[in-house]
């Protein structure tokens, strides 16, 4: 799938913003980012739901820009998921088939084999309004790739889920696509769910794609400081450089000081440093040790897989560090008084963003 | 913790600084906390919509049993009124279907297109319902039978006479702005996810429209189809204007009135209200189970029915037909009426001699009676709306309060006025214009509540529950979340109720023997009862349609301003 | 001091038409707790929470706010703030008239309506949008103004259903912290309903696990985490591994559990015999995998089918043959190290320290059934 140039305005909101992208067969790609950034109308224009003002599109070797979507042959899954309620189950996943006028037998055995596969077991008189969740989600994914698709486009499939039902679906979503040999473009506003079942992630904000890169390109080392906060949390910290070598970075944070590979910055440039939770080293604090980088423990919180802290720096900045739940013996405790260190490597360094830091960072 | 409130949380002190209107605001509000207020309040609406608008028009007949019995004995007479009772129905089925089909791609069209033309075309479907049915049908009495209208454009015939296609074609014009707005109104709150789910699966838009869309929207099309079918049984003013000899039901009713025979009327008024009422309820109940046909699939056809092209001529013989049938035997009446201004009419209008003077006492009449039965409604139906939409007395009642609530317009008014005529009529304190009064808010009543139903259903409920946690007892959550919240469906459920009064012809000439209404002095001028010249008769009714124009402005300007 | 009960549910049931929404429910929570209700959609949740605002009366038992029975009290009388997942903020009303709407509602004067709208709102930072009218506002701004109504008038008791459901993903992780950080600071006891176990576990002291109207557990959410009551919990909160199997052997620190022909796991000791049928189970974070197999105890060799990232974690799928598909989450850091993805396919070792390896009877249905795996 290719998508060059394009844009589309709604009013006076400009939904894209001359977007272009590549996808490779059998390709499973998740194209995230806050609401409103533009990854719906995106997805709503390739499938051709929605017309766009200007650019073009290619599925496979055909140029489909303007044509209806009907005529793109592709597999469209909906966040409201909208099975036909007037039609069974079966019927609804035997939509597809069946408007293209295939001859009934076969495609009743067809639906069986893709009802099979997706591991969903309905009655022939079994309504859409009867089914679970997950089950009308796997429906709706049935009656997609009942289809025949060449592209199967996902939009947020998974929204209308409750979260554990989610974060288990979308393992199979990504294992009937690969099964059946698929491209697939998912969108989405949960990056856990992108980062876990892509081959490929594309980051959009404002309508514009913001990085693109594998999920472990992009959560170690992004490019961009809002792909660092988007991804997952992240420590920021306002820094300037005090020394800058081929290799190894000194700079100054809140008056303390910081090393860190990286180069090519100049003496006295401000920067954003970036430094995810799990990366922070706690250890007692030792007297005779430096009087930088201590802090004490405001909070100490278990989130189940995951132990957060918050430790307040003495000189003013707030650091949250996550370690896994390995128990909390041996674990600093609230009160206590604790040095932090950072992993190698684990900090990554960002030239001052042209729009301001809130703008970068912000979320919504 | 909380600050300076008492156990409940409210306030203790004495709010300073609140007005008088403020006070008796607050002491209203908590007194509608208490129980027995809230019940008192209902009571009275069902009381009211029991005693006014229900009973006496559809119990009201079974008074005259004794007369009605009488006509057994005059067999000719009866089979004159049973073929006008099956005319009635017939042409009433028939123009229903006729309308569905022609006005559905329409109202599609409106909502779903992107055409520049879109908004006029909106507006130009209104049209009929700004000309008072009266106009309409001295419209199409000279468009489709004079001599200046279709015969002066295709030839002497073309031209019709008075008789059934005439009603054919009257009903077919009045009906058809009803199913727009009603399939407009569905087609805007459809999820149109639906029909683009199933052309992602390769439907061609004609098929995602056929097994998907429209199934979907069978509640809606069986509503539009029963409002339709509604109105072309009850309308009687227009449709005596162009029957000639031909009768339907009111027609008959109305001769037979005029002649004085009272069995007949009786008789046919009875049939009517059992037969619609039978019919209403039957399709309410067999329509949902009837199914569209949609298991096969036509690829071939319906991807040629989907091109531009296809789509483009279906839009222009339906923009035709829109014209030709509806817009301009609308408009007609126009013609005469500036005829009146160039030849002096205009000049007598206005000094109100000769027939005038009765012409501006019957418009005082209709717009007067008009109003209080308006007043009536609301006043009495705001609780019930709010008893069925919210299911305050539970669901069973509210269910059945919404049939009976529909039951006064599936009923033709001639018969319902009729009815009322009878039940009252032992009542000597009640004089001819309370009758009429009372006969028009029996008519209107379900325009304004449906209005109200739609408005505060639509209201989600979480915006109440939660104003309540916050403290708001139940009168400050209808003053300051229900009224403001559906006050353009309020004004519109008003203005409704308030033209369909000015308009109705049926009860008013089945009840009134000395006061007569606007429409129904228009006809007999066009009747020839009351001899007055055709400019006349055109202004007379071009000041009803100015008048009906006016009151349809100040609602499109009161809820843009909303 | 002893905590006084701000909301005391005594045995309350509901039911609507032939369905028990909810069913017997005892619940107390203190002054000033921070509670989630935690459970899958249509477990009652919604149900409590309207039964607790006084929207709906209890077929059976009381609702007790402070020692006092309010159960025939009218939702407006009992001063227990309902914020619903969608937030129902008066459309028609500025951001500073749907905040001053509760205490005007409750007779305070216009003046000090808006005083103390004014407040609340500098309180959640948007004073700034005190004009603006609610479909203006982006998702998490709505969401502050909703809350911000619902403080205004000073309510000891505030019932939030889903208030982060409609946000992103990292919206709600931003969000939840700043809203237990509101809720402390007033003083307020919440009621927080949820369906995100990550969610309750973050933000409350003390959480309820409700499933089919019935509370499973309830207690501070280290204790549900660390020690279950049952397999539905234990993946409910947090996910864990399950392997069906016979205790074998039983002393005084461990116990032995065959799960497979000839391989039988060691976990802590518990209550059951030798010869029960049980299910063992082991967090996914204290499951790890080697690349070599060493003498330790519970190591089992298996395929390593698919590796994800999950962020602070590498989330590998393991296929043990017969036993079962086991999950592993590792720190990323450490994958890495062993670069677990490019051993996809290969052989690898599986292990979990028999301290993190608890027991369950096993249920009556079918286990797949009882977890409620999709």
């Amino acid at each position: 799938m290719r998508v060059i140039g394009l844009s589309k305005g709604f009013r006076d909101v400009l939904a894209l913003q001359d977007v272009s992208l590549d996808m490779n067969d059998g390709e499973y790609v998740s194209i995230i980012g806050p609401s409103g950034c533009g990854k719906s109308t995106l997805l709503k224009c390739i499938a051709g739901i929605i017309k766009q003002d200007s650019g073009e599109i290619f599925i496979g070797d055909r140029e489909v820009t303007s044509l209806p979507p009907e005529d793109r042959q592709l597999g469209y899954m909906f966040q409201e998921i909208a099975l036909f309620p007037h039609m069974s189950v079966l019927q609804n996943v035997g939509y597809g088939p069946r408007v293209r006028g295939k001859d009934r037998r076969s495609s009743r055995e067809f639906v069986g084999q893709i009802m099979e596969m997706a591991r969903l077991a309905v009655g022939s008189e079994t309504y859409p309004d009867e089914l679970s969740g997950g089950a009308s989600q796997k429906a709706a994914l049935a009656r997609a790739i009942a289809a025949e698709p060449e592209l199967m486009l996902l939009d947020e499939p998974l929204g209308a889920l409750d979260a554990h039902v989610r974060a288990a679906l979308r393992y199979e979503l990504r294992r009937l696509v690969k099964e059946l040999q698929l491209t697939a473009i998912h969108v989405t506003h949960d990056q856990e769910e992108a980062m876990s079942i892509s081959d490929r992630l594309v980051i959009m904000k404002a309508g514009r794609i913001v990085e693109v890169g594998t999920p472990l390109e992009l959560y170690l080392t992004p490019k961009r400081l809002f792909t660092a906060n988007f991804l997952g949390e992240a420590n920021f910290f306002q820094a300037t450089v005090k020394d800058c070598t081929a290799y190894q970075v000194t700079a100054s944070v809140n008056g303390w000081t910081l090393n860190f590979a990286g180069s090519g910055y100049a003496s006295g440039e401000r920067v954003v440093l970036a430094a995810r939770p799990e990366s922070v080293i706690l250890t007692p604090a030792d007297r005779q040790a430096s009087q930088e980088w201590i802090g004490t423990v405001r909070d100490r919180m278990l989130l189940g897989d995951c132990i957060r802290m918050e430790i307040g720096m003495n000189n003013n900045l707030t650091v949250i560090a996550q370690t896994p739940n390995r128990g909390l013996l041996g674990m600093v405790d609230r009160g206590e008084t604790v040095r932090i260190d950072f992993s190698v490597g684990s900090i990554l360094s960002y030239r001052w963003p042209a729009e301001g830091l809130d703008a970068e960072l912000a979320l919504e | 913790m909380p600050v300076r409130s008492n156990e409940n949380g409210r306030s203790k002190d004495a709010p300073a600084g609140l007005s008088m209107i403020g006070r008796i605001l607050l002491s209203l509000d908590s007194v509608s906390g208490s129980k027995s207020m809230r019940v008192a309040a209902y009571t009275f609406g069902i009381l009211f919509f029991l005693t006014i608008v229900f009973v006496p028009p559809v119990f009201g007949i079974l008074l005259g049993w004794p007369k009605i019995l009488e006509m057994l004995a005059y067999p000719d007479l009866m089979a004159r009124a049973w073929s006008a009772i099956a005319a009635s129905f017939a042409i009433a089925v028939t123009v229903s279907l006729i309308d569905l089909a022609a006005a559905l791609p329409l109202a599609w069209f409106i909502v779903r297109s992107r055409s520049a033309w879109v908004s006029t075309i909106d507006t130009l479907a209104n049209i009929p319902f700004i000309v008072p049915t009266v106009a309409l049908g001295y419209s199409v009495l000279t468009f489709w039978g004079g001599p200046k209208g279709i015969g002066s454009l295709f030839g002497p015939q073309f031209v019709f006479s008075p008789g059934w296609q005439m009603i054919v074609l009257l009903h077919f014009a009045f009906s058809y702005p009803v199913i727009v707005r009603v399939m407009v109104g569905a087609l805007q709150s459809y999820k149109e996810v639906y029909e683009t789910a199933a052309r992602t699966l390769g439907a061609p838009a004609f098929t995602a429209a056929r097994t998907v869309s429209l199934p979907l929207l069978k509640p809606s099309v069986v509503a539009a189809f029963l409002l339709a079918f509604a109105r072309s049984l009850s309308e009687t003013g227009a449709t005596v204007m162009v029957a000639g000899v031909f009768e339907n039901g009111p027609v008959f009713i109305r001769n037979a009135r005029v002649a004085g025979q009272e069995s007949p009327l009786m008789f046919v008024s009875f049939v009517l209200i059992i037969a619609s009422s039978l019919v209403f309820i039957g399709i309410r109940m067999f329509a949902p189970r009837t199914r569209f046909p949609i298991s096969t699939v036509w690829p071939t056809i319906e991807r040629r029915l989907s091109s531009s092209r296809a789509i483009w001529s279906r839009n222009l013989v339906v923009f035709l037909v829109f014209v030709f049938f509806v817009i301009v035997p609308s408009l007609f009446v126009v013609l005469p009426g500036i005829d009146a201004v160039t030849d002096g009419t205009l000049q007598l209008a206005v000094s109100g001699s000769d027939i005038w003077s009765n012409y501006w006492q019957a418009v005082g009449l209709s717009y007067l009676i008009a109003l209080l039965a308006t007043c009536l409604n609301v006043l009495t139906g705001l609780p019930v709306s709010i008893l069925i939409a919210r299911a305050r007395a539970g669901r069973l009642v509210a269910g059945i309060l919404d049939t009976l609530v529909n039951i006064p317009i599936v009923v033709p008014s001639i018969a319902l006025g009729v009815s009322i005529g009878i039940f009252w009529g032992g009542v000597t304190y009640i004089s001819e214009f309370w009758l009429l009064v009372f006969a028009h808010a029996s008519i209107t009543y379900t325009y304004f509540v449906r209005s109200m139903i739609a408005a505060v259903e639509s209201i989600p409920t979480e915006l109440e529950d939660v104003a309540r946690t916050l403290g708001a007892r139940p009168l400050t959550v209808f003053r300051r979340l229900t009224i403001p919240l559906s006050k353009y469906s309020l004004l519109a459920g008003a203005i409704m109720a308030f033209t369909r009064s000015v308009d109705e012809t049926g009860a008013t000439l089945a009840v009134a023997k000395k006061l007569t209404t606007a429409p129904v002095l228009m006809v007999d001028w066009v009747r020839g009862t009351i001899p007055a010249s055709s400019s006349a008769i055109g202004l007379g009714l071009g000041i009803l349609v100015l008048t009906s124009f006016v009151s349809l402005l100040v609602l499109t300007i009161a809820t843009r301003k909303m | 001091m002893t905590p006084m009960p701000a909301v005391r549910l005594a045995d309350v049931s509901k039911s609507f038409a032939r369905v028990k929404a909810v069913d017997h429910v005892s619940l107390q929570i203190n002054n000033g707790e921070y509670v989630c209700i935690l459970g899958p959609t249509g477990s009652g949740k919604t149900t409590l929470l309207r039964l607790i605002a006084g929207l709906t009366s209890p077929t059976d038992g009381n609702v007790e706010f402070d020692n006092r029975v309010v159960t025939g009290i009218r939702a407006e009388d009992r001063n227990a703030v309902y914020v619903p997942q969608q937030y129902a903020l008066f459309p028609h009303m500025t951001v500073r008239e749907n905040v001053a709407f509760g205490p005007l509602a409750r007779g305070f004067s216009r003046e000090e309506s808006l005083r103390l709208a004014d407040e609340m709102l500098s309180l959640v930072r948007l004073a700034h949008r005190a004009g603006s009218l609610p479909h203006e506002l982006s998702g998490g701004m709505q969401q502050r103004v909703a809350l911000a109504r619902g403080l205004a008038g000073r309510s000891p008791l505030l019932l939030l259903d889903e208030p982060l459901g409609a946000l992103d993903a990292r919206l709600r992780v931003m969000l939840r912290y700043e809203l237990r950080k509101l809720a402390k600071e007033l003083a307020v006891t919440v009621v927080h309903v949820t369906h995100d176990q990550q969610e309750a576990m973050s933000i409350a002291d003390r959480i309820a696990v409700l499933r089919d109207g019935r509370i499973e557990q309830f207690g501070r959410s280290s204790e549900i985490y660390t020690a279950p009551d049952s397999p539905f919990l234990a993946n409910f909160v947090g996910g864990a591994n399950f392997l069906e199997g016979t205790v074998v052997q039983k002393g005084p620190e461990r116990m032995l559990v065959e799960v497979a022909e000839g391989f039988s796991l060691a976990a802590r000791t518990s209550d059951y015999q030798v010869g029960e049928a049980v299910v063992a189970s082991f967090r996914q974070e204290r499951t790890s995998v080697l690349t070599s197999a060493n003498l330790e105890e519970n190591v089992v060799p298996g395929r390593l089918v698919s590796t994800s990232l999950l962020g602070v974690f590498l989330r590998c799928s393991i296929d043990l043959g017969r036993p079962a598909t086991v999950v592993a989450k590792v720190p990323l850091r450490e994958a890495l190290d062993q670069r677990l993805p490019d051993l996809i396919g290969e052989l690898v070792y599986v292990h979990a320290g028999p301290d993190s390896v608890c027991v369950f009877k096993r249920p009556r249905r079918a286990l797949a059934v009882e977890l409620e795996a999709i």
